[in-house]
């Protein structure tokens, strides 16, 4: 096991080399001149050329790409163009906001899914069925920022159950963490709900017609042990799989909700250095989302592998 | 036996990892996107969507705003209620905390809590008062003496006296990387004259020097701090002699500030902290106004947002006006834009009201200026000058042989400033200009126009700045970055000279109406379209927040009523 988690790691590796220099070719073709935009309006000429010899821009791009790939060797993202901040803090205040967004988010998917899916799925055609099949369409086609702002106006400024938003750290205030963070979690984890209830209605409709539930039924086994013993855990393969897609969507999601709720998360990060054009920044936030994009698809197969011997052994 | 369900774990799965990470990253481009109208650049930002600015929304009708209280900053009001924490949301997090390395204009409301400045402003007409300089005067114009403020220490127990002024002033001509070294390049040598008296001498006269010491220049660092910080920067870790320290700092997300118990100035400030959260968006900072997390929104821009909000009776809404001024910058070095008939021709055919009615929601006051009508330069002769005239626009156009001439306007990413463009475009077609639009994303914009020259006119609103002097020589005069113009035209280097040769201020107002009269009237350099106001919402329960003539909000001395 470790040996694939291991070799699933160095993996890893090519495919940041590979993005790097994807985000470096980018960055090359955006037009204008970082050394003009920090030296500010009252630059001499003389100032701008200072600033390009020190952010080596006058290097040939072969050397600038160097630097990035050496710099990123020894975990170094550079520095911000706008202030002397380090990438690697700015990644670092805004990444707990972002997790502490999609991880709740992804909590409110199991927890509220995967009862959802089962109810459903293990009763198809019911009443209960329909109805969470008609909320589940509704649910699909509701972007997560519009559903965030109708919850501000209805539950944060029409009832006042809810703040509106604005993030408080787990650390000052675990429950007022929680709070802030419960109309975002929800209005991100809406669309995940739905669809890990619909994945999972109907892999549970296959799994219960299968011919090993109906001996286990004709065990006189309980329809709660049926049900979750020996249906769910097959029918858990795809909802693995979805699982691990939601939290790469999750964490895209997020980046809209934390401007609907004015969390300064990574995703406003991202915004606002696009905005500036802060290079590094965008370098910086392209490559940890493909780190935590590689991780999760890592968790993924190491599930898989637990739920299905066939797979350990392949 | 087992079954496994069709959805076999190897198939399409590298395929769905590309759809996910395709997922991730349409996100975070489609928020990119939808964000534009939250940022607002002023065409003095040097190209880093830094100067973010105030109102292209609402105007406050004219004469000065109901709510504006007529102090001078840092003068203890009656009334106020001590002790609490403000909040403020912020929606643009400052990019350094340093105040001559840092250059975004949505900075200073954040710096004012941290840092005074030699020089201090009157609110509703930008006059100078004192602040740290109780005092100066120029015994010749070419040098400026200050006195200063007895027994001030900064934060970190420094004393603040001449030596601390000699060497700010240094640290702004100076520091490797300073934003600011212009604003003092007039400023030749620093002499202690003795513990409290400092001397500037200067290469030129510069009465507009001390609207610079009210500005990013005059905020005073302490030395100590200054030497130890790493890289020599205060970005992260600020140390003034403001009515706050800092506590605690999560860049671009939070600012914890508390009381400076040792304060200068009697009596203030009034809250026992300040809690600054950046939300990036203008939006939420009103949400949680309304739902009592927020005390202070700074800058609202959104007309229609305002509307909304003064009908709610728990938030006030404090307008005023303020210095910035939309305008249209021409290249005029490049021909037909150079026969000033084109340059006029234009102007007149914009019908300032009624365009500034539809985007900005009925509140704007058309602008003849660069300055509005409540500053101290501004000159009434003006009014009108180079006005709506459809007909004269027409003839003038005619005249010059340029009638249906094609050109480029620029405008960069917002949908108010592309509507804007795009109501021009109409409005001067009518003229028999044949308008091409081509709108940029926004730090690439500034650039574009002034560093590369690629566009014949930009159209976008100035910031303004504390004293003229730095308006005008960054937009009319020969060598500023806003102007276009290679060498000096119609004498207007001489007149930009004269308004500051004098610190007499009906004096420098009359030489501005010189040179207003030049550049703006007869030469038509620059295109003033109308005046922003600046807005902030705050709850009803804020007493002491000003606003000023400047457009940047001071909420340093602002109380928690209760």
């Amino acid at each position: 096991m470790s040996k694939v988690i291991g070799r699933r790691l160095l993996l890893t590796i090519p495919l940041l080399f590979f993005v790097s220099l994807i985000v470096f070719a980018l960055a090359q073709l955006v037009p204008g001149d970082p050394a003009v935009t920090i030296a500010g309006e009252q630059a001499t000429a003389a100032r701008i050329e200072e600033i390009r010899e020190k952010l080596g821009i006058n290097d040939s791009t072969l050397v600038q790409y160097g630097r990035l790939v050496g710099g990123l060797v020894q975990g170094d993202l550079g520095t911000s163009l706008y202030s002397e901040q380090k990438v690697t803090d700015a990644l670092f205040t805004a990444l707990p906001i972002t997790l502490s967004l999609a991880g709740l988010a992804l909590l409110f998917v199991i927890v509220v899914g995967i009862p959802f899916g089962l109810l459903a799925g293990t009763r198809p055609g019911s009443l209960l069925d329909r109805i969470l099949t008609a909320v589940a369409a509704l649910g699909v086609a509701a972007p997560g920022y519009w559903v965030g702002i109708l919850l501000i106006i209805v539950f944060g400024l029409g009832l006042g159950w809810f703040p509106t938003g604005l993030y408080v750290p787990f650390g000052e205030s675990p429950t007022r963490w929680l709070y802030h963070l419960i109309l975002p979690a929800f209005a991100l984890s809406l669309a995940g709900i739905v669809e890990v209830t619909r994945q999972l209605r109907s892999s549970m409709r296959d799994a219960m017609t299968a011919d090993y539930v109906r001996t286990a039924r004709a065990k006189g086994l309980r329809q709660r042990t049926v049900v979750l013993k020996h249906a769910l855990k097959n029918a858990a393969v795809p909802l693995v799989t979805v699982l691990g897609l939601q939290v790469n969507v999750l964490l895209g999601g997020a980046i809209a909700l934390e401007l609907v709720f004015g969390f300064s998360g990574v995703g406003a990060l991202a915004v606002r250095a696009v905005q500036n054009r802060d290079i590094p920044v965008i370098q910086g936030i392209v490559l940890l989302s493909v780190v935590v994009v590689s991780l999760s698809n890592l968790l993924v197969d190491l599930a898989y592998g637990w739920l299905n011997p066939k797979v350990r052994a392949q | 036996m087992q079954h496994h369900g069709r959805n076999h774990p190897d198939h399409g799965r590298r395929f769905r990892r590309l759809l996910a990470l395709l997922a991730v990253l349409t996100v975070v481009a489609a928020a990119c996107g939808s964000s534009g109208d939250s940022t607002e650049v002023g065409a003095d930002s040097n190209g880093s969507a830094t100067e973010a600015t105030t109102a292209d929304g609402a105007e406050a009708p004219a004469g000065p705003a109901a709510d504006l209280p007529a102090f001078a900053e840092g003068a203890a009001q009656p009334g106020g209620t001590y002790g609490g924490t403000l909040r403020i949301a912020h929606w643009f997090p400052p990019l350094s905390l340093d105040p001559h390395t840092g250059s975004s204009g949505a900075d200073h409301q954040v710096l004012y809590s941290l840092y005074d400045r030699l020089v201090h402003f009157e609110y509703e007409t930008l006059e100078f008062v004192p602040g740290l300089a109780t005092s100066w005067e120029f015994p010749d114009p070419q040098t400026l003496v200050l006195n200063l403020q007895e027994g001030v220490v900064f934060h970190d127990g420094t004393p603040f006296n001449a030596e601390a002024v000699a060497f700010n002033v240094d640290r702004v001509q100076n520091h490797p990387n300073t934003k600011i070294p212009a604003d003092l390049e007039s400023v030749e040598s620093v002499e202690v004259i003795d513990d409290l008296t400092v001397q500037l001498n200067l290469n030129k006269p510069d009465s507009g020097l001390v609207g610079v010491l009210s500005d990013r220049a005059g905020m005073m660092v302490s030395p100590t701090a200054a030497k130890a910080a790493a890289e020599v920067q205060l970005d992260a870790t600020p140390v003034g002699t403001g009515p706050f320290k800092m506590v605690e700092y999560a860049a671009g997300e939070r600012l914890l500030l508390e009381k400076n118990e040792d304060y200068w100035q009697e009596g203030l400030p009034y809250a026992d902290g300040i809690e600054w959260i950046f939300t990036g968006d203008e939006q939420a900072g009103l949400n949680g106004l309304r739902a009592g997390d927020i005390d202070i929104a700074l800058t609202v821009r959104d007309g229609a947002q305002i509307q909304a909000l003064s009908s709610d009776p728990a938030v006030k809404v404090i307008t005023s006006p303020s210095l910035n001024t939309d305008g249209c910058y021409i290249n005029d070095e490049r021909p037909p834009w150079d026969d000033v008939r084109v340059r006029k021709a234009f102007s007149m055919a914009i019908d300032r009201k009624t365009l500034a009615d539809v985007l900005t929601f009925g509140q704007a006051e058309e602008a003849y200026l660069p300055v509005p009508p409540q500053h101290w330069s501004s000159s009434p002769d003006m009014v009108g000058v180079n006005g709506y005239d459809l007909e004269q626009a027409k003839a003038l156009l005619a005249e010059s042989g340029h009638d249906g001439m094609t050109f480029t306007m620029m405008s960069y990413q917002n949908p108010l400033q592309v509507r804007k463009a795009e109501l021009l475009q109409e409005a001067v077609a009518k003229a028999g200009f044949n308008m091409e639009l081509e709108v940029l994303e926004l730090a690439a914009s500034v650039p574009a126009m002034f560093t590369d020259f690629q566009y014949d006119m930009f159209c976008a609103p100035w910031t303004g700045r504390p004293d003229p002097h730095q308006t005008v020589t960054n937009m009319l005069g020969s060598t500023g970055y806003y102007s276009l113009r290679e060498g000096d035209r119609a004498g207007i280097d001489a007149l930009v000279a004269a308004a500051v040769a004098t610190d007499d201020l009906e004096q420098r107002a009359a030489a501005y109406a010189d040179l207003w009269d030049v550049a703006i009237g007869q030469e038509a350099l620059w295109i003033p379209l109308w005046h922003n106001s600046s807005v902030t919402v705050t709850s009803d329960k804020v007493g002491g927040y000003n606003l000023n003539l400047l457009g940047k909000g001071q909420p340093q001395f602002a109380w928690i009523e209760e």
